[in-house]
C-alpha cells in the first residue's frame, strides 16, 4: 500500500464524478452536446486511472499486457471527446484535422488487437519493481517494443497540432471573453498534454521517481473543460439572476409609473410583438371601460373595439413597426358598462438590435392610454360650429392652399369638399381680379391683421360654374407652428345687394310720387311761371305784326319784338325743363353741386305760389359754399318741401310772412340749410316724429312729404331736423357732407 | 272821342313781371297810345295823379302789394281810371274778388291783342288798333 493506492482511485473517482454531472446536464438539456462530450471524456479519464492503477499494481506481464491493450479503448474515446468538445463547445479547430485524429486514433486500436500482445509491445517479457518517491514500487512492461506504436504516437501529436491549430486560429478570429475562452481550454490542454511528455520522458531517463502514466495530465484537462463548462452554468446561472431582478425592477417601475400617472387618468401598456402578448395597467383597464373585476382580455377588447376603428388601430401598428417607432392612435371602445369612450394611445416600439443585413425586428410597445371623450366632443362641437355656421368658412394656409372647408363653402361656390380642399384660393377670383388677388394676398401676409378685405369695395367670387357673385370678406390671420393660415369667412351678399337695390328703387318711386303730389299742389304756379313767358311772347309778336304794318314799318321795335320773344321763348323751355325734371322717375343721379343753385332753382319753382301767399322770401346764402354731391332733383324736392310746408305753417299769419332761406359751411366740413317760417311752430309732442311717414300735423296732404326727405337726406349721408324758433316758427335744418376735392366729375 | 285825345291819353302798365310788362308796352306803343309801366303797385300808386285820362292793366301776382291790394287802395282813393285785371291765375274764386274790388274786366294771360285792345275800348270808350 504506497500513495498511489489513494490518488488514483480519487483522480478515478472524480472523473467519473465531474462525467455523471455532466452527463445529467447533459440529459436535462438536451440540445447542449458539449455537455455529452465532456461526459464521455471525463468516463475515459476514470477509466484511465482505475486501468493505470490496475497495471501499477500487475503481477504477471500477461495481465499487465492485457490491461494495457484494453486501456487503449477508453484512451481513444478521450481523446474523441476532446477533439468533439473543441469543435463542438468553443466551435474552433479544423474539422477535417480533428476528424483525422479520431480516425488514427480508432485505426490504431486495429493493430493494438491484432498484433503483439498490444499496440506498445509485441511481447511483455517481464514486468519489473520500479521504486517511486515517497515509497514503495510500481510494475513496469520489459518486452519487445511494437512497431505500430508510432501510428498512437503520430495522433497524440495530431491532436497537438489540431489543438495549437484551433487555439492559433480562436486567437485570431475572436476576441474578449471568447478569445480568453479558447486560450484557457486550448491552452491547457496543449500545456497538459506536454507535461505529460515531459513527465514520461523525465522516468524513462530515470530523472523522476514515478509511474510512466497519462492519467494526471488529461485529468488536468478535465478539469480544464469542467471548469469551462462549470462558468456555463454559473454565467447562464448569474443570467437567469440578474434577468429576475430587472424583470421584477421592470415591474416595480411599471407598479411605480402607473400609480404616478394614474392621477393624471393615464394608463400603461405593453404588448409582446414576439409573443403575442399585451400587459394593461389597472387605470388602463378603467379608462377603456373594464369593470373592476375583469381581466385583460385582448380578444375581448377587440371585440369591444367601435367597428370603424379597427383598421385604424391595425393600420397605426403596423406603420410604428416598420417606421420610425412611434405609435400613436385614437379610437373608440365600448365598456362593460355600455358608454362609448374616445381613447387615445402613445408608444414606442422597442427593436432588437440590428442585424447584418439592417432589418430591426419589433419586439415589444409600450405606452400610455388616456381618455379622451370630452376633447373629441369639444373638438366635434367646435367643428360642428364651424361645419354648420351661415357663413362660408375657409381655411388657407401660407402657400394660398385651402386646409379647411365648411358646408356653406360648398354651397357658395358650387365645388365639393373634395375639389376645395387643397386648391388654390385663387381659383375662387374672377379671372380678371387674379393678378391683382395674388400680389394682395402677398401684401397680406407680410403684414397680417384681423380685418374686413377691400372694404368699401365690391368684392366678387367665382363659382365652379364660372359665374360671380358679390361677396363681403373679413380675414383672421391663425399663426401656427407650421406657418401662417388665414380663416377667410366669406359672407355671399347677393341677397343683401338685391334688398339694397329694391329699397333703393323704392326709395327713389317713393320720392317720385311725392314729388308728383307736391307738383300737384304747386299746379297753380307752374302754370303761373309757363303763362309769364308765354304772354311776354304773344304780346311781343303781335305788337311786331302791328309795327311791321306802320308805314314806314317800325324796324327796331320789330328787332326787339323779336329779342324778347326768343328770351321769353326760352324762358319758358327752362319752366319745362324744370318741371320735367321734378316729374321724371329716374334713379337717383348723383353729381357735384352748389347747394346755393338748388336754393335759387326751388325759388324759381315756387316764387309765384309765394307770391299768391303773400310770402316774402329772404335769402341769407353764404358765396363761397364748397360744392357738395348729390340728386339734384331730390334736393330740389326737400327745399321744396321744406318751403311749403313753411308757407303752410304762415296760412293763418296775419303779420308779414317770411321764409328765410340760409345756408353756410360748416365747421365739421359740412353744408348747412336751413328753412325759416314765422308760422305757428311745431307742436311740442310731434317734433320729434314730424320726419315718420304717414304724420302730418297740416289738414291736407298725405304726410309723406318729409318721411321722404329724411330718406333723401340720409341717402346723401346727411342729417336733418326740426325745432321751433324762439320767437315764433320754425326752422328746419339739414346738413350734407362737402366734397373734400374736385376730382368728382360735375354736372355740366 | 278824336284822335288828339287819344295821344293825350295812358295807359298804365302794372306787373313786376318785366318781360310781360315790356310785353304789353310795346302792344300799347304799336297802336299808338303812351305806354307807363311800373315794376309795383306801390310805384304806381305814388306816381299817380287825379284826372288823368287812360286806363290801368293790372297783374294781381305781385310781391308786397299784390294786385288786390292796388285795386283796393284805388276805390279808397276813389280814382275813376278804369282797371283792367291781367292774370294767369283764373277762377271763379279769383273773378269774383276782383269784380267785388271794382276792376271793369278779367283776362286771363297769355292774352290775345285784340281782346286787350277791345276790353281797352270797351272800360275807356276808346277805339284803339281800329
Amino acid at each position: 500500500m504506497n500513495w498511489i493506492d489513494i490518488v488514483w482511485p480519487m483522480m478515478g473517482a472524480a472523473s467519473l464524478t465531474l462525467a455523471l454531472i455532466h452527463l445529467l446536464i447533459w440529459f436535462k438539456q438536451g440540445h447542449q452536446t458539449a455537455h455529452l462530450m465532456f461526459a464521455l471524456t471525463g468516463m475515459s479519464v476514470g477509466t484511465l486511472a482505475i486501468f493505470e492503477l490496475l497495471m501499477m499494481t500487475a503481477t504477471t506481464a500477461e495481465s499487465y499486457g492485457v490491461l494495457l491493450r484494453w486501456m487503449h479503448v477508453p484512451f481513444a474515446v478521450m481523446m474523441i471527446g476532446i477533439v468533439a468538445f473543441v469543435r463542438l463547445h468553443l466551435q474552433v479547430g479544423k474539422l477535417w484535422l480533428g476528424v483525422l485524429v479520431c480516425a488514427a486514433r480508432l485505426v490504431s486500436l486495429v493493430p493494438d488487437f491484432l498484433t503483439g500482445e498490444n499496440l506498445n509491445y509485441l511481447e511483455i517479457t517481464s514486468l519489473r519493481q520500479v521504486p517511486i518517491w515517497g515509497g514503495g514500487f510500481v510494475a513496469a512492461p520489459i518486452g519487445v517494443p511494437n512497431p505500430w506504436a508510432i501510428l498512437g504516437q503520430a495522433t497524440v501529436v495530431l491532436l497537438l497540432v489540431f489543438l495549437v491549430d484551433a487555439l492559433v486560429s480562436g486567437i485570431r478570429r475572436t476576441t474578449g471573453e471568447y478569445r480568453r475562452r479558447v486560450m484557457l481550454i486550448c491552452g491547457s490542454m496543449i500545456g497538459f498534454m506536454l507535461l505529460s511528455a515531459a513527465w514520461s520522458l523525465a522516468v524513462i531517463n530515470g530523472t523522476l521517481h514515478a509511474p510512466l502514466t497519462v492519467n494526471p495530465a488529461f485529468l488536468g484537462v478535465l478539469l480544464a473543460m469542467s471548469y469551462e463548462l462549470g462558468g456555463d452554468v454559473l454565467r447562464a446561472a448569474q443570467l437567469a439572476k440578474n434577468l429576475s431582478a430587472s424583470e421584477a425592477l421592470l415591474r416595480d417601475t411599471e407598479q411605480r409609473m402607473d400609480m404616478a400617472v394614474r392621477g393624471a387618468g393615464i394608463g400603461l401598456w405593453s404588448r409582446d410583438l414576439v409573443n403575442e402578448d399585451s400587459w394593461v395597467s389597472e387605470t388602463g383597464l378603467r379608462l377603456l371601460g373594464f369593470a373592476a373585476h375583469e381581466k385583460w382580455n385582448r380578444a375581448q377588447f377587440y371585440e369591444r373595439l367601435h367597428p370603424e376603428d379597427g383598421e385604424v388601430l391595425q393600420s397605426a401598428i403596423a406603420a410604428a413597426t416598420s417606421g420610425g417607432g412611434e405609435f400613436a392612435t385614437e379610437y373608440r371602445i365600448t365598456g362593460s358598462d355600455g358608454r362609448t369612450r374616445w381613447i387615445m394611445v402613445r408608444g414606442q416600439v422597442e427593436f432588437d438590435e440590428a442585424r447584418g443585413d439592417g432589418i430591426r425586428t419589433p419586439l415589444r410597445i409600450r405606452g400610455i392610454v388616456s381618455e379622451i371623450s370630452e376633447r373629441r366632443q369639444a373638438e366635434e362641437r367646435l367643428r360642428l360650429v364651424v361645419e354648420m355656421s351661415p357663413t362660408a368658412l375657409l381655411m388657407v394656409d401660407e402657400e394660398g392652399l385651402i386646409t379647411l372647408v365648411n358646408r356653406q363653402a360648398e354651397i357658395v361656390f358650387g365645388y365639393s369638399r373634395q375639389d376645395l380642399a387643397g386648391m388654390n384660393v385663387d381659383t375662387l377670383v374672377p379671372h380678371r381680379l387674379r393678378d391683382r388677388h395674388v400680389d394682395e394676398r402677398a401684401a397680406y401676409a407680410a403684414r397680417a391683421t384681423t380685418r374686413t378685405m377691400g372694404s368699401g369695395r365690391e368684392l366678387s367670387a367665382r363659382r365652379k360654374d364660372g359665374s360671380e357673385l358679390p361677396v363681403e370678406i373679413a380675414l383672421s390671420p391663425i399663426r401656427g407652428d407650421a406657418g401662417m393660415a388665414v380663416l377667410v369667412s366669406i359672407t355671399d351678399i347677393s341677397e343683401r345687394k338685391r334688398a339694397d337695390r329694391e329699397s333703393a328703387l323704392q326709395r327713389d318711386e317713393l320720392a317720385h310720387l311725392s314729388r308728383v303730389v307736391l307738383l300737384a299742389e304747386l299746379s297753380g304756379s307752374l302754370a303761373h311761371e309757363l303763362n309769364q313767358p308765354l304772354t311776354a311772347i304773344l304780346s311781343n309778336a303781335q305788337a311786331a305784326v302791328r309795327f311791321l304794318a306802320h308805314s314806314p314799318p317800325n324796324l327796331d321795335e320789330v328787332r326787339d319784338s323779336l329779342t324778347n320773344i326768343v328770351e321769353n321763348d326760352k324762358r319758358a323751355g327752362e319752366v319745362i325743363r324744370r318741371l320735367r325734371a321734378l316729374l321724371r322717375k329716374d334713379r337717383a343721379d348723383h353729381r357735384r353741386l352748389d347747394m346755393n343753385d338748388v336754393v335759387l332753382d326751388v325759388l324759381r319753382i315756387i316764387r309765384s305760389d309765394l307770391l299768391n301767399r303773400n310770402v316774402d322770401v329772404v335769402l341769407d346764402l353764404e358765396p363761397t359754399l364748397p360744392p357738395i354731391e348729390g340728386d339734384r332733383v331730390q334736393l330740389q324736392q326737400v327745399l321744396l318741401n321744406l318751403v311749403m310746408n313753411g308757407t303752410d305753417a304762415m296760412a293763418d299769419v296775419s303779420a308779414a310772412r317770411e321764409i328765410t332761406l340760409h345756408t353756410h359751411e360748416t365747421a365739421a366740413g359740412s353744408v348747412h340749410v336751413s328753412v325759416t317760417d314765422v308760422g305757428s311752430g311745431i307742436p311740442e309732442d310731434d317734433i320729434e316724429r314730424i320726419f315718420s311717414p304717414f304724420v302730418t300735423t297740416k289738414t291736407s296732404g298725405i304726410g309723406l312729404g318729409l318721411a321722404v326727405c329724411v330718406s333723401i337726406i340720409q341717402t346723401h349721408r346727411g342729417t336733418i331736423w326740426a325745432a321751433n324758433n324762439p320767437a315764433r316758427g320754425a326752422t328746419v335744418h339739414f346738413t350734407i357732407p362737402a366734397l373734400g376735392d374736385s376730382s368728382h366729375p360735375s354736372e355740366e | 272821342m278824336s284822335k288828339a285825345d287819344e295821344r293825350s291819353l295812358a295807359i298804365y302798365i302794372v306787373d313786376d313781371d318785366d318781360d310781360v310788362r315790356f310785353g304789353f308796352a310795346r302792344l300799347i306803343r304799336s297802336v299808338g297810345v303812351n305806354a307807363r309801366p311800373y315794376a309795383s303797385a306801390e310805384t304806381f300808386l305814388d306816381e299817380l295823379v287825379e284826372g288823368e285820362q287812360g286806363c290801368v292793366l293790372l297783374d294781381l301776382t305781385m310781391p308786397r302789394v299784390t294786385g288786390h291790394h292796388a285795386l283796393a287802395r284805388l276805390k279808397q282813393l276813389g280814382s275813376r281810371l278804369p282797371v283792367i285785371v291781367i292774370s294767369a291765375r283764373d277762377d271763379e274764386v279769383t273773378r269774383a274778388m276782383v269784380r267785388d274790388l271794382g276792376a271793369k274786366m278779367f283776362l286771363r294771360k297769355p292774352v290775345d291783342d285784340q281782346a286787350l285792345l277791345d276790353a281797352i275800348n270797351w272800360a275807356t270808350g276808346f277805339s284803339l288798333g281800329r
